[in-house]
């Protein structure tokens, strides 16, 4: 089939699947991400990516230009190396390994590990045990780090939710009994203090942690304007009269678990954990991905199978490569040869 | 729509009565003034994105407010300096840039919010960056090619609207495709999976797909097929502002990338 024939129909036919793929996206787009998941790891579409894949080495085996050229094979190799790769790192082909090999690679799986407990059971988000990892994790520390600032929640009449910066000095009209509200103080360690029979409020210093936000309220509604102090899944009503609620959020800004790797009971990794910086070992990357909100006593690590991601990376680099050879560099030197000639 | 009465605001409004004055100016024919009251505008909105970095304390392109504000700033930047830009007239582009402006000024909340943990990541700026020059380039393409569509022929200037669309994509796709690769690379090491099938992710491959298939007719039908080639880059440009807005502000496409919604952060 090699000539112009050959040519047209390998051209004719990566348009149409091209084509045939964007549309097929913007349907799954619809269908929401777990639906799409399950189709994508089904045969009839793993067949159609896998065509994808093989008409991308088919045009340069039929195209002439796409094999002359190194840019454009760059570009074909990589995208077929990034489907190969997804492909041998989805879920039915871990599934298929396994049922092949009894003991095959488990694809996904988390760990709930409280501090000073050292675990190498994987369970599924279902809470259903997976498997035994080759090697146990042991978590040392957990912390969970804030933000300076946070936020105050105000849900108003009619279920209205407002977010507000709790930045000291700020103030904010409220819809609820036409109030205003001013942000006066925040508390990192809230303790209240009695001196002469009286109450002073203070921030404690040291390692102890009770946050609070002092504000202040004027309106209407109210008889004289009064200063609160707010806390964390407290919330405060205003005023009585109005359906009118207001609570002081933290933010988080990151949370993250330090964690000892053993292998046989002997230490070899010890590292920290957090949002987007994971470990990577054994052919696994372990990431930081829940904790327990209410007292930091344990955290959750997702574990992740790295099958196949070296060469989604390698056809990422290609990819990449490629199109800047390809598209800039490639117009440069023309213009670049065409200006000294 | 509100009217924001804060420094940022005043800032932004500066700017936009700035690509209005040059408008009005160009369409007086006043060409001699234009440059340099289009110039003062861009200066101005790039003040105003300066203003926002300095505030929040992270890059402004974290909801659909700072990526306006950016793309309000840097597409009339980039289409006043950039040889390739410099197509058609200059008047769509002072139109493009109040209507970026507009979005941000009037339509979306300005209330500075933090940074999640899972943008906390040093990918963030270079595959947002990525898409938004992506973004400016592949709009431009868009909107030449609906020129080209409705008048059939070329749009404005001397050169065929088929090569002026095809110079466009071809310094717009790399950079979607860098975009495309950085946030895979990014999703790895923040969530686990290069690619989680989410709304967002999905419009942006079917976009990156069309501009896959306009590069491929062209390529393999050279100027043959012009309303085909010219239809792709406009499905192309329809899918760009799925991905950017539909996908962020729809309650039907809910997923990974809900940061990035009218309200902030999520």
């Amino acid at each position: 089939m090699k000539g112009p024939f050959g040519r047209r129909v390998v051209m004719l036919l990566g348009i149409y699947l091209i084509l045939l793929l964007a549309l097929g996206s913007v349907y799954a787009a619809f269908l929401g991400s777990e639906t799409t998941t399950r189709y994508v790891n089904s045969f009839p579409v793993g067949l159609l990516w896998a065509l994808f894949g093989l008409s991308s080495l088919a045009a340069m085996v039929f195209i002439p230009t796409t094999r002359r050229r190194l840019p454009i094979w760059l570009i074909h190799v990589g995208l077929f190396l990034i489907i190969l790769g997804a492909m041998l790192g989805s879920e039915s082909f871990h599934h298929f390994t396994q049922k092949l090999y009894e003991n095959g690679a488990l694809r996904k799986g988390y760990l709930l590990i409280y501090e000073g407990q050292t675990k190498n059971r994987i369970v599924s988000s279902n809470g259903n045990l997976q498997g035994k990892l080759p090697f146990s994790l042991k978590l040392k520390d957990f912390q969970v780090v804030y933000d300076e600032t946070g936020e105050i929640l105000v849900r108003s009449p009619g279920g209205k939710m407002v977010v507000l910066p709790a930045e000291v000095g700020r103030n904010y009209p409220l819809n609820c009994g036409d109030m205003t509200l001013r942000v006066n103080k925040s508390y990192k360690n809230y303790r209240i203090r009695f001196e002469n029979q009286r109450k002073i409020d203070i921030d404690e210093p040291g390692s102890g942690s009770n946050p609070a936000l002092e504000i202040g309220l004027k309106g209407k509604t109210l008889m004289s304007a009064k200063t609160q102090v707010i806390f964390p899944n407290l919330p405060f009503r205003p005023d009585q009269d109005e359906d009118c609620t207001l609570e002081y959020r933290r933010l988080v800004r990151n949370f993250c678990s330090d964690v000892q790797l053993l292998v046989g009971g002997r230490a070899l990794i010890d590292d920290q954990i957090s949002g987007g910086y994971p470990l990577r070992f054994q052919g696994y990357h372990i990431y930081q991905h829940a904790y327990d909100q209410k007292s930091h006593k344990y955290s959750v690590l997702l574990l992740v199978s790295d099958r196949g991601l070296n060469l989604v990376y390698w056809g990422f680099v290609c990819l990449c490569g490629g199109m800047i050879w390809h598209f800039w560099l490639g117009g440069l030197h023309r213009r670049f040869t065409a200006m000294r000639t | 729509m509100t009217m924001k009465t804060t420094l940022q605001g005043f800032l932004i409004y500066a700017a936009m009565l700035g690509y209005v004055l040059a408008l009005w100016l160009y369409w007086l024919k006043k060409y001699e003034l234009v440059n340099t009251v289009y110039a003062i505008g861009i200066a101005v909105a790039l003040a105003a994105v300066g203003y926002r970095w300095m505030h929040t304390g992270h890059a402004p392109c974290m909801n659909l407010f700072e990526i306006f504000l950016c793309m309000g700033a840097m597409y009339p930047l980039i289409c006043f300096g950039g040889g390739l830009m410099r197509i058609g007239s200059r008047a769509y582009d002072m139109v493009v840039g109040i209507l970026l402006l507009f979005a941000a000024g009037f339509v979306f909340d300005a209330e500075p919010r933090n940074l999640p943990p899972a943008l906390q990541h040093f990918l963030f700026l270079p595959h947002v960056s990525a898409y938004l020059l992506a973004y400016i380039y592949l709009v431009k393409a868009g909107l030449v090619a609906v020129f080209g569509l409705i008048r059939g022929a070329p749009l404005y200037g001397k050169q065929h609207s088929g090569d002026e669309i095809y110079k466009l994509v071809r310094n717009g796709f790399p950079c979607m495709t860098m975009g495309l690769v950085l946030g895979s690379w990014w999703a790895k090491m923040a969530w686990g999976e290069f690619w989680s099938w989410d709304p967002k992710e999905l419009w942006s491959l079917a976009a990156f797909l069309v501009y896959a298939g306009y590069l491929h007719v062209h390529a393999g039908y050279g100027k043959r097929y012009p309303r085909i080639k010219h239809g792709l880059v406009f499905l192309g440009f329809l899918l760009i502002l799925a991905t950017l807005l539909w996908a962020n502000l729809s309650d039907l496409f809910l997923g990974l990338h809900d940061y990035a919604n009218l309200r902030g952060s999520s």
